[in-house]
Parts: C-alpha cells; sequence; structure tokens
C-alpha cells in the first residue's frame, strides 16, 4: 500500500483534486443542488489520470531518483516495484480516468489528455532535463486541473474566474518548486538536473522566486477583479497574502539558510486560502442571497 | 427588509468596494515589486555563482520579464 501511494505521488494527487474541486464549484450553476455521484465520478476520474501520471513520471525517471537522496526510496529504485508494473498501472489508470472524465464531460478528458502530455512528454523529457527554468513552462500541467474542474460546466476557459484559478496555480508552483531545489541543490545535480539553484545559484534563485511571490500575492490580491469574492477575501486572502510576503522576507534576509520549511509551507497553505476562499465565498453569497 | 437581504446587500456593497480599492492594492503590489528589483540588484555584486555557467543572461532576462508581464497584463485588464 505504501509503495502504491508513493507510486503515485498521493500528496501532490491531494492538491491537485483540491484546484479541480475549486474549478468544479466555482463553475457549477449556484441555482442548482449537487450532484454527489456526478461529483465523485469525476474526482474519480481525475485521480485516476494524475495518479497514472506520476507513475509514469516514476517509470520514465527512476535511474535518476536512484542516484538522488531525496528519491532513491521510492518504490522502483528500491526495486519492491518493477517499472514495466509502474508503466502498466500509469497507461491503464490514464485510461480509465480519461473514460471516467469523458462520461462526465468530453472536453475535459481532452484537457486531461493534453495535461498527460504536457507533463511526461514535454516536461518530463525535455523542459525538466535541458532548461534552468524548466519548472515554468512545467507549471502550465501544473495548473490545469483547476481548468479542467471548470471546463465541467463550462466551455468559456477564458472566462476571469477560469484564469485567476489557472494563474494562481501556475505562479504557485515556482516559489514551491524552487523552494524546494535550493533545499536538495546537490541532490538534483547529482540526478542530473539543471535546476535553476544549480545553474544560476541560491542568491538569483532567490530573486526568481520573489518575483513569482509577488505575482502569485498579487493576483489572490486582485481576485475581486476576476470572480466575487467578498467576506473571506477579507478574512482568509488578504492575511494569507501578506504573511506569505513576510515569510518570504524573512527566507530572502536569511539569504535561504533559515526558515526554508516556514515559507515553504506558508506558500502550501496560502494555496488552499486563494482557491477554496472564492469557493466559500461564492456559497456564502448563494447562501445569503436567499437561495 | 430580513436580515439575509441585508447581508447580501452588505456583501454585494463590500464587494463593489473591494473592486475599486483593489486598483490601489495592485498599484501597491507593482510598487513593491520594483522596489525588490532595486534591493536584489544593490546587493547583486555579493550574488554567489552556480556551478555551471553556460546559461545565457539572454533567456534569463526574457524568464524573468514574464512575471512582470503577468502582473501589468492583469493589472491593466483590471483596470479597464
Amino acid at each position: 500500500m505504501r509503495s502504491y501511494l508513493d507510486l503515485t505521488k498521493t500528496g501532490i494527487v491531494v492538491f491537485v483534486l483540491l484546484s479541480a474541486a475549486a474549478g468544479y464549484f466555482i463553475a457549477r450553476p449556484s441555482g442548482n443542488p449537487l450532484e454527489w455521484s456526478h461529483f465523485a465520478l469525476f474526482i474519480l476520474g481525475l485521480y485516476m489520470v494524475s495518479a497514472g501520471s506520476f507513475a509514469l513520471n516514476q517509470a520514465q525517471e527512476w535511474q535518476r531518483d536512484a542516484v538522488m537522496e531525496r528519491t532513491k526510496k521510492r518504490p522502483l529504485p528500491r526495486g519492491v516495484m518493477k517499472s514495466w508494473q509502474a508503466w502498466a498501472l500509469g497507461f491503464s489508470y490514464v485510461g480509465v480516468g480519461s473514460l471516467l472524465l469523458y462520461v462526465i464531460e468530453p472536453l475535459a478528458a481532452a484537457l486531461g489528455l493534453l495535461t498527460v502530455l504536457l507533463y511526461n512528454v514535454f516536461y518530463t523529457l525535455f523542459w525538466k532535463r535541458k532548461w534552468a527554468f524548466g519548472a515554468v513552462p512545467g507549471a502550465i500541467p501544473g495548473a490545469m486541473p483547476a481548468v479542467i474542474g471548470y471546463s465541467v460546466f463550462s466551455v468559456d476557459l477564458l472566462a476571469p474566474e477560469c484564469l485567476y484559478l489557472f494563474l494562481i496555480m501556475f505562479l504557485w508552483q515556482m516559489p514551491h518548486f524552487w523552494c524546494l531545489a535550493i533545499r536538495y541543490k546537490d541532490d538534483y545535480e547529482r540526478g542530473g538536473f539543471p535546476v535553476l539553484a544549480a545553474v544560476l545559484g541560491v542568491d538569483k534563485t532567490l530573486f526568481h522566486i520573489g518575483l513569482y511571490v509577488f505575482v502569485y500575492v498579487g493576483v489572490a490580491l486582485l481576485s475581486p477583479w476576476f470572480l466575487k469574492t467578498h467576506v473571506l477575501y477579507l478574512f482568509l486572502v488578504v492575511p494569507f497574502a501578506l504573511k506569505v510576503l513576510w515569510e518570504f522576507f524573512l527566507y530572502y534576509q536569511q539569504e535561504a539558510k533559515g526558515s526554508w520549511l516556514r515559507f515553504f509551507l506558508w506558500v502550501n497553505f496560502s494555496l488552499l486560502a486563494f482557491i477554496g476562499a472564492p469557493v466559500f465565498d461564492r456559497m456564502i453569497a448563494a447562501w445569503a442571497s436567499g437561495l | 427588509m430580513s436580515n439575509t437581504g441585508q447581508l447580501a446587500q452588505w456583501i454585494e456593497t463590500l464587494y463593489g468596494v473591494l473592486v475599486r480599492t483593489n486598483f490601489i492594492v495592485g498599484f501597491l503590489i507593482l510598487v513593491g515589486l520594483v522596489v525588490f528589483v532595486g534591493h536584489y540588484r544593490s546587493r547583486e555584486a555579493k550574488a554567489r555563482v552556480g556551478s555551471r555557467r553556460w546559461h545565457l543572461p539572454i533567456s534569463e532576462l526574457l524568464w524573468s520579464s514574464l512575471p512582470f508581464a503577468i502582473l501589468l497584463g492583469v493589472f491593466v485588464w483590471g483596470w479597464r
């Protein structure tokens, strides 16, 4: 069971499903009662696509994982699972998951397959291996689950609400990943990945994290321009935005030597606030207007 | 008017205020970003250099302009 959870990167899949659920609930017409079976089938389909995609990723990278301290205990490098098993599980999960998404909404299935293509082919095989800034285009497949959730109820993927979710998910990944890249710089170098911290150094990586932190926090603070957010914006988004900025400055001042974990955790918590607040604000507004 | 109706009206008013005041928020974030870049440049001399030097500065310039472009795009779009 532990090997299965490690192979499918369950921790990250939880974030994928939460962001997809945010897209689903924001696009859902607020007057209609929630169909739990519809929602459960969507979540199951997306779970299978994302878990399958992560299993494929580990089958693609297990030789590199084996030389990295952080990843050498994954099931394939440890030898508790064969690579063909990971390939088989990955492809079957992506296939069945896409079929489930197709039943819910063909556009969601198409976007799911596009995400797998971007992540497992473009990011894993090229961007991550060749570019120091590979995390930036690589953040596109990471931001897609929210769009997939949105596409279940709306084909207008350029709607402000959908753009907000995409931007928040996209921008969050650079501070998240580059913070890890600084922490595990030597490890990534051993694995042959030219991460930003290894190529440009820690100082410049901190600078680039800072640029994205400002824009990430900025887009969150400007969320009333994208969607109807009210009470929770004031009580959740604003404090979290200020806290992330503050934690970044502590991290920056200590030149990444000290509070990396605090900054890393606050960036992750803030994502939950930034994508959760509009969903719950919408529910509060619907309740208050007497629906 | 019922309590729920008053609450709904208050929420609508709050949303209107937030949309208008966010112009200032957006401007402050843009200023903050410029100040941060200035501060970084002032300590850049001390910056450590990574183990590989093949990375082209022009590509770094292009990649680092992306966050500016996104924030500026959002700001202009919201202002409009």
